[in-house]
């Protein structure tokens, strides 16, 4: 197992929600994990919050079970959902690839947006795959949706992309301008620098629907019927608005809506 | 030969061939080239996890440093010293130098701690370098505790702002921080490798640090993992991948100033060089920047670039192309240039050979058999005459107007040639022209081709007018039989033709008579009148005889004065004696010259066949006794050669 424990031991709490039935309980007998990573307003260990913290002490409270949490790099967290080494993450989105590995319990949906600076003089996505010079970078093993996904394998293609294994140095190169462009979702934003990232770029849109975002769950690690009881978990959280609340706590109304309520 | 240029063809296969082996050319480098960067690719991310993993062991190892301080509640020196030594840090932890306990000290408790470390057994304790910070750091205790690591003891890494700031920001975080490069106490050369801690914060026993406010105030100090950057790096690589060159810089600027590793100043920035690949690793809340790149070495050792090969080859292949098309081009350009020539020269033979055929003035015919059709020169069409029969083809329709007597020779002729078993047709006919009249022709022909089985297909011949010919022909025999005074048949042609009648009258066992006729006192005619005179008599003396006689008699002269009279056929003696009567009566009228009137008459002496001979000498030489006898009787009469019947004819013939 790797990376630091953010909460040794998370004892679920005394009482259950009335909504789950004893039948519905997921299976507790073992102690289970959870990878956070690093990532904007879904989590950041400075501050130690975010909204998959959030989500997590959630699930840990309606579950009842004992989840370690860790904080790890996303490319590492697929692989571990992968070998079934770790049974959960959140916010994740899917692919026929990992459809094969992974099950999701989807919370909210959002789209994803090419942040780009506004000295690189683009105005649409062409203008930014047009100029060689303009580098993109982006966390490697991340999938966006589809359009922003071609336009990463085609730059990739070019040696354009850059790859960290976390938001903070993207944003770092992006003032320092040594990457000119790179792909985020709303809650992307770093707590610390935000106002001046907003001052020097812009954002371009894909043109895609949006992207649900959800609960991983790793299929070597959990049978179908406990798949299912964390689905029912996840879905009664986004029925009685507790998921819109998380969001709410991290957003403007109307965007914490249109997210959540996707 | 035309001049010599490249066909456009050609131009355009070797443009072709050129775009292929560029594109083959660019796609097998670009391939190439990405197997290469997938290599260098898979290196990064080999190395990058590699460094995850290693630091996520050294962040657990911390924690569990940590756990203890939250059992304990204060700074044992002996239960920190057995706890790393139960850690039993062997060759996977390589890299790590030392793991220092940092005492968050106030200004003002600075003596107290001091005296603390000094009495648990550190008589030399002191805290460097002096501040004037209202709160220190100083490490009071270092594991494992011995040599150069010593050194440290004391050292407030708050003093200096790279290891103030891991420190502040696990403190506020609660978790492990990443420091940035630092040069390590115990490390007194200028060109010591970098180093770098981790660290990690100790509350106080049971005082809350959920959130940042309660962190920052119940910080008691740190646990520090002290790394060498170098060892750390040797115990994760060895040796490292031949060919590959891996560069570590801390934060996202790489330069001689940021490098973690390697160490040495004489390794070149990744920049430089043709593959390169770059990742930024959040480690503890801090960015590396891990960089890979490809040696000379790396290339030769990992290359499949075959474009090289390609373009050579694509380039040998599109010259070679082009220069077969070449080749095809001017093969076909040159046949037909030679065909051109042939039908030229074809054409000119053969407008030669028709001139010289119509010079010389033969008709020329081209005979398709296969299709009935039949070409011919105009002169041909002169040759034969106007032709009814214009519409219809081939030569059969000449056959019509060819001479009855001259049509078996002809036909046998034309189909042996067509059989093949005479090599040439060759025929001398007479053709009706429609006035008409007859003419000769000489035909002659080849059969040119067949078919496979031997049937003819093609005939080509001449024809040439002989018709000129055959009258000189005619003319010539004519003359050589025949008297030109009188136009009667010589003693030659007669001599043939009493021959003949003699076979002729055995073989039926018939009579003929045979008569000599000498005219009487002809000379002095001659001597008194001339020579034009006396032929001028002979002429209408040879007129007179002949229409004295059948058609089927023969009247020849045989001398100056002497005619002879062949009857082929009689039935006896008196046939022949009215005959000669006849014809001396017809001599004996008289002559009317101009200016003269002048009489002849003629002795005639007969001989009959069989009586008088059986052969011309015989029968010649009885004849001409018989004339004499005639001759010496008195003249003007007719005389047997049996017998002196004098113009009295005889009874019969025995």
């Amino acid at each position: 197992m790797a990376r630091p424990f953010l909460t040794l031991l998370i004892i679920a709490a005394l009482s259950l929600p009335s909504a789950v039935f004893a039948g519905d309980r997921p299976d507790c007998s073992r102690p289970l994990t959870l990878g956070l990573h690093e990532h904007g307003l879904l989590y950041s260990s400075d501050t130690d919050t975010g909204i998959d913290k959030d989500v997590t002490d959630e699930l840990i409270r309606r579950s009842g079970c004992k989840i370690t949490v860790s904080l790890m790099p996303r490319a590492r967290i697929w692989q571990l959902i992968e070998s079934g080494a770790l049974d959960f993450s959140l916010s994740g989105i899917s692919n026929a690839d990992r459809d094969r590995f992974a099950a999701f319990a989807w919370y909210f949906a959002n789209k994803y947006y090419l942040l780009v600076r506004k000295d690189a003089n683009v105005r649409q996505l062409a203008d930014f795959e047009r100029n060689d010079r303009l580098k993109l970078g982006v966390i490697r093993s991340f999938r966006y949706s589809e359009n922003a996904n071609i336009l990463v394998d085609k730059l990739n293609e070019g040696q354009r992309v850059v790859y960290a294994t976390g938001l903070a140095p993207l944003y770092e190169t992006l003032l320092d301008n040594h990457i000119q462009g790179m792909i985020i979702e709303p809650f992307d934003y770093p707590v610390l620098t935000e106002r001046k990232i907003r001052e020097t770029t812009v954002i371009v849109e894909f043109n895609d629907p949006s992207i649900p975002h959800g609960l991983i769950m790793s299929r070597k690690s959990l049978p179908p019927e406990e798949l299912e009881k964390w689905r029912n978990i996840v879905d009664n959280m986004r029925q009685d608005g507790t998921i819109l609340n998380i969001f709410k706590k991290y957003f403007e109304p109307d965007i914490a809506t249109t997210m959540a309520k996707y | 030969m035309p001049k010599t240029k490249i066909p456009i063809f050609s131009i355009i296969i070797f443009i072709i061939s050129l775009a292929v082996t560029f594109l083959a050319w660019r796609h097998e480098r670009d391939n190439a080239r990405r197997d290469l960067q997938s290599a260098l690719d898979f290196q990064l991310q080999q190395t990058t996890n590699r460094i995850e993993q290693r630091m996520a062991a050294y962040e657990e190892m911390l924690r569990g440093i940590q756990g203890l301080f939250a059992v304990t509640g204060d700074f044992r020196r002996n239960d920190f010293a057995n706890y790393v030594e139960s850690l039993q840090l062997g060759a996977d932890f390589a890299g790590l130098q030392a793991i220092e306990l940092a005492r968050l000290t106030p200004r003002g408790q600075a003596d107290t701690v001091v005296e603390q470390v000094r009495r648990q057994g550190e008589p030399d304790y002191h805290i460097w370098p002096d501040s004037q910070r209202d709160a220190l750091a100083p490490i009071v205790q270092i594991e494992p505790a011995m040599g150069r690591n010593l050194q440290a003891l004391g050292f407030d890494p708050f003093s200096e702002p790279p290891r103030r700031l891991a420190m502040e920001q696990a403190r506020d975080s609660g978790l492990t921080a990443l420091s940035g490069k630092v040069k390590l106490v115990f490390e007194n050369e200028p060109s010591a490798p970098a180093g770098f801690l981790l660290a990690l914060p100790i509350f106080k026993t049971g005082a809350p640090h959920g959130n940042l406010a309660a962190r920052r105030a119940n910080t008691i100090g740190w646990v520090m993992a002290v790394f060498r950057m170098g060892d750390l790096m040797a115990s994760l690589y060895g040796e490292g991948t031949a060919g590959i060159v891996t560069e570590i810089f801390d934060g996202t600027n790489p330069s001689r100033e940021t490098r973690l590793f390697p160490v040495s100043d004489s390794a070149s920035l990744a920049s430089r060089h043709e593959f390169a690949a770059s990742e930024f690793v959040v480690i503890a809340g801090h960015t590396w920047m891990v960089r890979v790149y490809g040696t000379p070495g790396f290339k030769e050792q990992f290359d499949k670039d075959k474009s090289d090969l390609i373009l050579m080859a694509g380039l040998g292949l599109a010259i070679l192309l082009t220069l077969v098309s070449w080749q095809m081009a001017t093969a076909r350009e040159r046949a037909q240039h030679i065909a051109e020539r042939m039908t030229r020269e074809l054409k000119e033979s053969e407008e030669c050979w028709k001139f010289a055929l119509e010079g010389a003035g033969d008709g020329v015919w081209d005979w398709h058999l296969a299709i009935g059709e039949l070409r011919y020169s105009e002169r041909w069409k002169e040759i034969l005459g106007p032709d009814s029969e214009e519409h219809s083809t081939g030569l059969d329709r000449w056959t019509s107007r060819i001479h009855p007597d001259d049509l078996p020779a002809e036909r046998q002729n034309l189909r042996a040639c067509l059989a093949g078993t005479a090599p040439i047709y060759l025929s001398e006919h007479r053709i009706r022209w429609t006035d008409g009249s007859w003419h000769w022709v000489s035909a002659r022909g080849m059969v040119v081709s067949r078919d496979i089985h031997g049937a003819p297909l093609r005939m080509i011949g001449t024809i040439s007018d002989i018709s000129e010919r055959r009258s000189t022909e005619e003319q010539i025999r004519h003359m050589a039989q025949h008297d030109p005074l009188t136009n009667l048949p010589n003693r030659t042609l007669f001599s043939d033709r009493l021959h003949l009648a003699l076979s002729h009258a055995k073989r039926n066992h018939e009579h003929a008579a045979l008569m000599f006729v000498d005219l009487d006192n002809f000379k002095p005619i001659n001597d008194r009148y001339g020579h034009d005179v006396g032929d001028i008599v002979l002429k209408e003396v040879s007129l007179r005889m002949r229409q004295s006689v059948r058609d089927s008699d023969t009247v020849a002269r045989i001398g100056g004065d002497e005619f002879i009279i062949l009857l082929p056929s009689i039935t006896s003696h008196d046939d022949a004696f009215f005959v000669a009567e006849k014809v001396r009566l017809a001599i004996a009228q008289n002559y009317d010259l101009p200016g003269h009137r002048l009489e002849v008459s003629s002795s005639i002496g007969i001989a009959i066949f069989p009586e008088d001979g059986i052969d011309a000498l015989t029968l010649s030489k009885n004849a001409d006794d018989a004339m004499y006898q005639a001759k010496q009787s008195g003249r003007n009469r007719v005389q047997f050669f049996r017998g002196t019947v004098f113009s009295q004819a005889p009874s019969t013939v025995d």
